[in-house]
């Protein structure tokens, strides 16, 4: 019998795991529209895998499919929550600032995403490298400002941006 | 991070590269050292281009937004300032947040730049001393033939030093100071450069410096100690004796005498994010004083007080003086 195609295998995970799935992120959020989207989108992204990932080169024959999906599925739970948080803190900068002077609708949407963007890939730093490359790019403090501000080093300010934007390049796409 | 793979590695070489030429002591020995790198491997090339990319993607934002948004753990009043830098940047763009990617986007990456109320000094490689006034940006381009500093907004002090190149029996690298209009040459000095709309302002205090405006370079003109001009970009404009308050901003200070209240609003809202407006009712009133520029919201309860004028806020950073009411 020759391997299923990498649809078929997803579909076949989905009918046999995907209502347990749904069940175990609603005990775990105790939410049950998000558990419903996240359960879809845990499916999705493995129908969405690029082509050289190694589960799907073995068309998806997973020796622990449930664990496999849950490790997928916090991954997705942790980006909703960071999205959420990102987006809290943008509607409340913008709550705050002068009307005159605030983003046009269409443009609010575009910052969102590029925060967005720039949000995932800065957020398995440490807090201070974060913070020092974000006062530098977004407020364009020099360094011995950043230092004072952080109670650090110059040198250590210095260190931190090449490695955030080590880690930047690194997993951008 | 560990750099173990030669991803990692090159990732780390990019952004050394990328800061190291953000430096303001970056030669071109430097620039040509990176070129070098950048051309050994297409790895290296990408990964630089990465980090362009990525800096431009910061470039493109607005950064009191973004950062209270990014850096979510900052503390209240750290957000509160990140909003306040935002509110001033968008009252100077021309037409709204489209602007920014054009002159704004620029002085968001310039070298060295100060908020809406901040003022700092720094001392230059050359050991030259750059004061910068609040809500202003510049870049500072030193390489083998000449000392440069870009005024992109706002307003400086210099107190030049003799370059130190002499001393290795080298020419003295000519200082000059670049704005929108054209450039000043320092002929060894402390002198004062303003970037207004569509015109500099240079005051001398001591020595003299040359003025060039860009599309009339034989139109120079020479400012000695005690003298001031404002030039456009086709003409210079006719010498006056400086103001010596007019650096007092050095000292967190603003002294006016017998201002008109129009021109005090606009100059106080330079130290201050966000809008001062002055209703055209109350504009002619004169003021004089001397004013502590730390804190201007003090500064605006005390107007009531010396004038008749009412301070009108919309919102913390939307402040109009009018008139009191009848």
């Amino acid at each position: 019998m020759s391997h299923p195609t990498a649809e078929q295998a997803v579909t076949l995970l989905y009918a046999e795991h995907h209502g347990w799935l749904q069940g175990w992120l609603q005990r775990k959020l105790g939410h049950a529209a998000d558990a419903a989207d996240l359960a879809q989108d845990t499916f999705l992204r493995l129908l969405c895998a690029p082509e050289h990932s190694p589960e799907r080169q073995s068309a998806w024959q997973l020796r622990e499919a449930r664990a496999y999906l849950t490790v997928v599925a916090k991954r997705l739970m942790i980006n909703l929550y960071r999205r959420r948080s990102l987006e809290a803190a943008y509607l409340e900068a913008l709550a705050g600032m002068p009307e005159v002077c605030a983003p046009s609708p269409e443009q609010r949407l575009l910052i969102l995403e590029t925060l967005n963007e720039l949000d995932a890939l800065l957020d398995a730093l440490p807090a201070k490298v974060r913070s020092a490359f974000l006062l530098a790019q977004l407020e364009g403090l020099g360094y011995a400002e950043i230092a004072a501000r952080l109670a650090v080093s110059e040198r250590s300010v210095k260190r931190y941006m090449v490695q955030a934007m080590a880690h930047c390049i690194v997993l951008a796409p | 991070m560990n750099a173990t793979t030669t991803e990692h590695r090159i990732a780390l070489a990019a952004a050394e590269w990328h800061f190291r030429l953000r430096e303001a002591g970056a030669d071109p020995a430097d620039h040509a050292a990176c070129a070098a790198w950048r051309a050994a491997d297409p790895r290296h090339e990408a990964a630089w281009a990465k980090a362009e990319r990525i800096a431009g993607c910061f470039a493109g934002l607005p950064g009191a937004i973004a950062l209270p948004a990014l850096d979510r753990r900052l503390r209240p009043n750290a957000r509160r300032q990140a909003v306040k830098a935002l509110a001033a940047l968008l009252v100077a763009a021309p037409a709204g947040w489209l602007a920014w990617h054009s002159q704004p986007a620029r002085q968001l990456l310039a070298g060295e730049r100060t908020a809406s109320g901040e003022r700092r000094q720094i001392t230059l490689a050359d050991g030259s001393r750059l004061h910068l006034n609040s809500a202003t940006a510049v870049d500072v381009e030193f390489d083998e033939k000449r000392r440069v500093l870009r005024l992109r907004r706002g307003e400086i002090f210099i107190d030049t030093a003799v370059d130190p190149r002499i001393a290795a029996g080298q020419p003295a690298r000519p200082f000059v100071v670049e704005t929108a209009e054209g450039s000043i040459r320092a002929l060894g000095t402390r002198f004062l450069v303003r970037q207004d709309d569509a015109l500099s302002r240079v005051a001398v205090y001591q020595g003299a410096v040359e003025i060039r405006p860009r599309r009339a370079v034989d139109r120079r003109l020479r400012i000695d100690a005690g003298e001031q001009a404002s030039f456009a970009a086709d003409a210079a404009g006719p010498l006056a004796a400086a103001d010596p308050r007019a650096a007092d901003w050095r000292d967190g200070r603003l002294f006016v005498r017998e201002m008109r209240l129009a021109d005090f609003a606009a100059e106080l809202g330079r130290h201050r994010p966000g809008l001062l407006r002055c209703d055209p009712a109350v504009g002619e009133q004169r003021i004089s004083g001397a004013f502590e520029l730390a804190d201007t919201d003090a500064i605006l309860t005390s107007l009531p007080e010396a004038l008749p004028v009412k301070v009108v806020y919309r919102s913390r950073y939307w402040v109009t003086l009018t008139a009191p009411d009848a």
